[in-house]
């Protein structure tokens, strides 16, 4: 990342990323090709200030999962998914550039062919085999959607996302996961995703720089109907509702508070946990950490390479399954 | 946890990389006698197991003073220090000593007398002159600037108008531990020890927020190595680079372990919930906490929890926040009534009143007054609610009642209850109109209840929150003349207590022998 990219805080010029917030996009991105190919890790990580960490961690792993998930089945196998559904199951459905809840009705057989049948809007929607990569759902991350599905108008795809996904871009805006989930203070996560800008090193054409929230794409930043790929949570809720039935690939936990309170509500998922040493959680979130390290599986074995940046604690660690 | 920006961010992680930590030795022979004195006095009363009334009279209060003498760079003889009304009460307190602890007890006591007498005469500043002469020979020579960590906050104002005033290191800044977490890095940053202070705030040294770190130690201490990680197995750690302690040089020799430096909770909760024979409300479950500027306030276990939150550091829109109480952690800030009962409904709803709010609450006082004195003669609520029962109020339950007799409630729900309570209270023949007022009062509660999250925002975002910022308080004046105050939360109890209703929420001075 910090040999492709610059970033500015809008207040200073465009310089290329600090070491330490390479690390944590790197740490992000590894994570989640790691648990793509069956790894369920954690990262422990205690920096000399928690600020940004768990942003540029979720936004790696946003992006390490698009970039590599793998595409899953043809337009048969899909239906044949979708049809063996139990009536009522929930769904996204993406029409143009919307995406809508949706209920499954089940299959119909109709004259120009097989359909899916689903009520969504309001509406009853037959939906052709060969356009029932419109409806998914969640299926751990996998994509649900065949990679040679057609696809008429693509949105634009900035030389960020070209750089870093590659052939995956117009799947990127084109669906809507939910891949990382970053759970912390939702305002003060909120004032970073948007406070730092990135663009392609020396392309300084203004439509080509993004604040990191447009490549983490949670629901909270898209207007509505926009295809989220992650879900900002704030660690002060009870109750939360997925925008669409996923399991994420990479948790980032900002915060011991985070850590605490919502690890068992993604037990399926990799972890990468901030904690802050200013935090009066702090010796609970390392206690956590501690008790998760003497279940451990084995060595995080994805990490080959990289260091910790100056003054980090880090524990990184396979979970037991 | 507030939002720091990249650049400060970039600087944190620069710091760290070069960050060491040494140590300045302080001496002063008085303030050692007068240590020695208090920490054996302490020794005593623990190998005899004895925590009575006679030994906490003046075992707390010369703590309290050793605690600031060794810890805040004033002279001995400030007035903002305070030192000397803890010895006067340590003499005062002596000849109970001596009945309580006997004549060895009584002689360790007069000795700290002594010793305390002996620092008021003295101008003597020792941390303040170790400060200057940590910071003066390279003074302007870094373009960060230098800081001062003081362990108790309270002081933190004092002695930055003290290094400003003196022409000393006036160029200082006078940080709490709470100060550090969200600080700018600086050139040089003096930590005035001992470190056990620091026990639950290690990010002093291990996130540190300069590249040369100076700990104040004072020549009787021994202390202990900060420890470095806090991860079993961390590949990295905090990277500080920490010298040896200096080896102890003094005849009294004192390590963290010998001191009693948490707050004396039991003595907290017990001041705060003391129970009035005059209340009649039942008691219900709560936790004590520690707010600063030396005041305390217990907060609610069961039932309605929800407490006002500011955060100086968050944008406008998210200053002022309704939480759980069991979301509030010590540094956060909360917003209560600065006197009267917990309620924040009722000095906005009498903003919104105005000139009437007097006289309407006069007679909601009237008519809550009238019922007390009928239930403190039926020997309980629950026999209090059982005779209203009988008499017609169908309404009438230990609960509801418990609510009528608090400052939230303005009437019943039902009209011929209504004329039950007013009966009881000998107000029979005004029913009619107590139910008229009640009836605008409750107009002006449910119209406060809907905008009070936006008039704290206002309240909040209109004025510079500096003072909340230096000392953890904040006074906000209301336009009818109550006020409301914003206080920074230090601590919270391990355990509940069980107070009245009306104890809830409402900030008390505490004594300060029980904080330190």
């Amino acid at each position: 990342m910090a040999a492709l990219v610059e970033l500015t805080d809008l207040s200073s010029p465009w310089r290329r990323p600090p070491a330490w917030a390479a690390f944590f996009f790197e740490l992000g991105w590894r994570a989640a090709v790691a648990h793509e190919s069956g790894a369920r890790s954690c990262s422990v990580l205690v920096p000399p200030i928690r600020s940004f960490a768990g942003a540029f961690a979720a936004t790696g792993a946003v992006l390490g999962v698009a970039a590599t998930a793998a595409a899953t089945p043809g337009p048969d196998a899909h239906f044949s998914h979708l049809a063996s559904l139990a009536p009522g199951t929930q769904l996204v459905v993406k029409m143009g550039q919307k995406i809508y809840n949706a209920r499954l009705i089940g299959p119909s057989e109709r004259p120009d062919g097989p359909c899916i049948k689903i009520a969504y809007d309001n509406m009853i929607h037959y939906l052709p085999k060969q356009q029932c990569h419109r409806a998914q759902v969640g299926a751990g991350g996998k994509r649900s959607l065949p990679s040679t599905a057609p696809r008429r108008r693509r949105p634009p795809v900035t030389g960020l996302l070209e750089l870093f996904l590659d052939g995956a871009a117009g799947d990127f805006l084109s669906l809507p996961t939910v891949d990382t989930v970053l759970i912390g203070h939702a305002s003060v996560l909120e004032q970073e995703l948007g406070g730092v800008w990135l663009r392609v090193s020396g392309q300084d054409a203004p439509a080509d720089a993004t604040p990191l929230f447009g490549l983490l794409r949670a629901s909270r930043f898209l207007p509505d109907g926009g295809i989220p790929r992650s879900l900002l949570l704030s660690d002060r809720v009870s109750e939360f509702a997925m925008p669409v039935e996923d399991t994420p690939h990479v948790v980032v936990f900002d915060g011991a508070r985070a850590f605490s309170r919502y690890r068992s509500r993604f037990a399926a998922s990799s972890w990468i946990a901030v904690l802050d040493r200013c935090s009066p959680a702090f010796a609970e979130g390392t206690e956590v950490a501690n008790q998760e390290f003497a279940t451990r599986a084995g060595p995080a074995r994805f990490l080959g390479g990289m260091d910790a940046p100056p003054g980090t604690e880090w524990q990184a660690f396979e979970r037991a399954t | 946890m507030r939002f720091t920006d990249l650049s400060q961010a970039d600087a944190c992680y620069s710091v760290a990389e070069t960050a060491r930590v040494s140590w300045r030795e302080v001496g002063h022979p008085r303030l050692e006698s007068f240590a020695a004195a208090v920490f054996k006095l302490s020794r005593l009363a623990r190998e005899r197991g004895d925590d009575d009334t006679g030994w906490r009279e003046f075992l707390y209060p010369a703590r309290r003073a050793r605690n600031i003498a060794t810890t805040v760079p004033l002279p001995f003889s400030h007035p903002d220090l305070g030192l000397a009304p803890l010895v006067t009460k340590l003499e005062r307190s002596l000849p109970a000593l001596r009945v309580y602890g006997g004549e060895d007890a009584g002689e360790l006591g007069a000795d700290a007398v002594q010793a305390g007498q002996a620092l008021l005469v003295l101008d003597d500043a020792p941390l303040a002159d170790a400060v200057a002469e940590v910071i003066l020979p390279e003074a302007g020579s870094t373009e960060q600037g230098n800081g001062v960590v003081l362990p108790i906050p309270e002081y933190t104002a004092a002695a930055a108008r003290f290094f400003r005033g003196s022409g000393r290191a006036s160029r200082i800044e006078v940080l709490s531990a709470h100060d550090v977490a969200g600080a700018r890095p600086l050139g040089r940053l003096v930590v005035v020890g001992p470190l056990y202070w620091y026990r639950d705030r290690q990010y002093v040294l291990t996130s540190p927020r300069a590249p040369q770190i100076v700990v104040l130690k004072w020549a009787w201490y021994r202390e202990d190595m900060p420890p470095t990680r806090a991860l079993e197995g961390s590949i990295g750690s905090a990277g500080i680079r920490v010298r040896p302690s200096p080896m102890v040089t003094a005849h009294l020799e004192v390590r963290a372990d010998d001191e009693r430096t948490s707050i004396d909770w039991h003595s907290v909760s017990e001041e705060l919930s003391r129970h009035s024979e005059a209340d009649p409300l039942e008691p219900v479950p709560a936790r004590a906490a520690v707010l600063a500027g030396r005041h305390g306030v217990l907060l609610p276990e069961d039932g309605d929890r929800r407490v006002w939150l500011l955060d100086p550091h968050a944008p406008a829109e998210h200053r002022v926040i309704a939480v759980d109480v069991a979301d509030l952690e010590p540094g956060y800030v909360i917003v209560l009534r600065s006197a009267g009962g917990g309620d924040l409904i009722v000095p906005i709803a009498d903003e919104i009143l105005g000139d009437r709010a007097p006289k309407l609450r006069g007679i909601q006082q009237r008519w809550k007054a009238g019922l007390r004195s009928w239930v403190s003669g039926q020997k309980g609520l629950t026999r209090a609610a059982a005779a209203l029962r009988r008499l017609g109020c169908a309404s009438a339950s230990f609960q509801n009642l418990q609510n009528w007799l608090g400052e939230r409630s303005l009437r019943t729900e039902d009209r011929s209850d209504w004329q039950v309570l007013m009966r009881v209270a000998g107000l029979e023949d005004q029913a009619q109109a107590i139910w008229t007022a009640m009836g605008r009062l409750h107009a002006a509660h449910t119209s406060a209840g809907r905008s009070i999250g936006r008039r704290l925002r206002d309240m909040a975002n209109t004025q510079p929150l500096d003072p909340l910022l230096t000392s953890g308080r904040q006074m906000f004046e209301l336009a009818q003349g109550g006020s409301l105050t914003a206080f920074r939360i230090e601590g919270f109890s391990p355990v509940a207590v069980q107070c009245s209703p009306n104890r809830l929420m409402v900030p008390v001075e505490v004594r300060d022998e029980w904080l330190t």
